[in-house]
């Protein structure tokens, strides 16, 4: 039956931990899904990626029936990965709290590669470098 | 009963990210980002663009009016890479989450007995009502649709005690589940989606018909490898997938002289789908419409 979505949630949370409280609750139970449902299924597919943000992105339909498809973790999560840091520049326009190479920025943007709209990897090499920008963190060459 | 701080601003696409990666520190287990579109978006099509919500939550305490202006601080920040609005915040109260998607459900009666009703409510039921209680995992036939309507009533019309039914695209197993409570003597039904054929098997279990269905995961081949052919066959499907599973031997599912229901079809397509069935000599023998949706009912040649 052909289906008509009346939303799409992405929902950017832990890898196995999915639970009904917020951001999912209210999230998700607007939408009269079967919450419970979500977070199991979102939890075994999950499972051996623990401590990564895993998003999942929810489509939900006219009849309360839902879908849902993980994505590439949040390009600044990779980022962070890489860098090692917690958290982004809270100033970044003037605290940079680290540098990639462009090397490095490749190798996200190629991970990132199937979420991203973009064309080709020079593209998402950019998209890449404006978030890095946007968390402080300088690209070197 | 804990109550919750929203925050929320509505970015475009490229903005959405950063912005989720900036209000992560600050809030409870992650972030929410809603698409929105103004109009129509249909599943397997490119979806519209449209702006987006971010959303994030923490709790509402003594830390409140800190959390705000360091949430406010850190935008102000970002605000002067990339344009973005300015946050909105408001108070939500806890509620019971995990179970608040139960009031949108309620028992549909439809056709003349059949009545469709959420395994954790109360119905009235009625004498030689066939009652059908389905408990909804990811894939739901609620029975609100008007494709699942159609069929059901469908069902009630032609299946009768010890017939054969094959069903296409099973999703929840609400067609299969009918049509074995309407007496068919074996129902088989298949789904290309391994969820709908795990939810579609318990759903059988809990109106008590496993015994009449098997439900596996396939399509048209999985059916005709059943080895008999079907007195009713049943496909509440798209234009589309009807059109692309046609040259699989489609109409063989049903012996000759046996119906062949279709659902899922929107009136614009009914001229191209009849004729592509008619091609294969199942023989168009009834249509309904309701709202936009159409049933079409067909008979296979008997040469």
């Amino acid at each position: 039956m052909a289906k008509k979505a009346v939303a799409i949630v992405k929902l950017e949370i832990e890898a196995g931990k999915a639970n009904p409280a917020p951001p999912i609750g209210p999230a998700l139970a607007q939408h009269g899904i079967n919450l419970m449902a979500f977070c199991k299924e979102y939890n075994a597919r999950t499972a051996s990626r623990i401590g990564d943000i895993i998003p999942a992105e929810i489509t939900v339909f006219s009849d309360q029936s839902f879908k849902f498809v993980l994505k590439t973790p949040p390009t600044a999560s990779l980022i962070r990965k890489m860098l090692g840091i917690d958290k982004g520049s809270g100033v970044p326009n003037r605290e940079k709290v680290g540098k990639l190479t462009r090397a490095q920025v490749r190798e996200i943007a190629e991970i990132k590669m199937p979420d991203l709209n973009a064309n080709d990897i020079e593209s998402a090499m950019l998209q890449v470098e404006g978030t890095a920008r946007s968390m402080g963190v300088t690209i070197t060459d | 009963m804990t109550t919750w701080n929203e925050v929320s601003l509505q970015v475009d696409g490229e903005g959405a990210e950063a912005v989720a990666d900036v209000l992560r520190r600050y809030v409870h287990q992650g972030i929410a980002i809603e698409q929105l579109f103004p109009g129509e978006a249909w599943e397997d099509e490119p979806r519209p663009a449209g702006p987006l919500v971010v959303r994030g939550y923490f709790p509402a305490d003594a830390n409140t009016e800190t959390v705000k202006e360091q949430i406010e601080q850190a935008l102000y920040y970002m605000r002067l890479l990339y344009p973005i609005p300015k946050p909105t915040f408001k108070t939500i109260e806890e509620e019971d989450w995990a179970d608040a998607w139960k009031q949108h459900y309620h028992p549909v009666r439809i056709g003349l007995r059949i009545l469709i009703k959420p395994a954790w409510l109360e119905a009235d039921v009625r004498e030689n009502d066939i009652v059908i209680e389905m408990d909804p995992g990811m894939a739901f036939g609620t029975g609100t649709h008007p494709t699942t309507q159609l069929c059901l009533e469908a069902c009630e019309r032609f299946i009768k005690p010890g017939m054969t039914v094959a069903d296409l695209g099973t999703g929840s197993g609400i067609l299969a589940i009918a049509a074995a409570r309407l007496g068919a003597r074996v129902v088989v039904a298949v789904d290309v989606d391994e969820k709908a054929v795990q939810v579609a098997q318990e759903n059988a279990a809990r109106n008590g018909v496993s015994e009449q269905i098997r439900v596996s995961k396939g399509s048209v081949k999985e059916l005709l490898a059943a080895g008999k052919q079907f007195e009713i066959g049943l496909a509440n499907l798209t234009a589309k997938i009807i059109q692309t599973v046609i040259p699989d031997g489609l109409e063989k599912i049903v012996m000759p002289g046996g119906r062949f229901i279709f659902s899922g079809v929107i009136d614009e397509q009914q001229d191209e789908v009849c004729s592509a069935l008619e091609q294969i000599g199942l023989m168009v023998s009834d249509i309904q419409q309701r709202g936009d949706w159409l049933l079409i009912t067909t008979e296979r040649q008997t040469t």
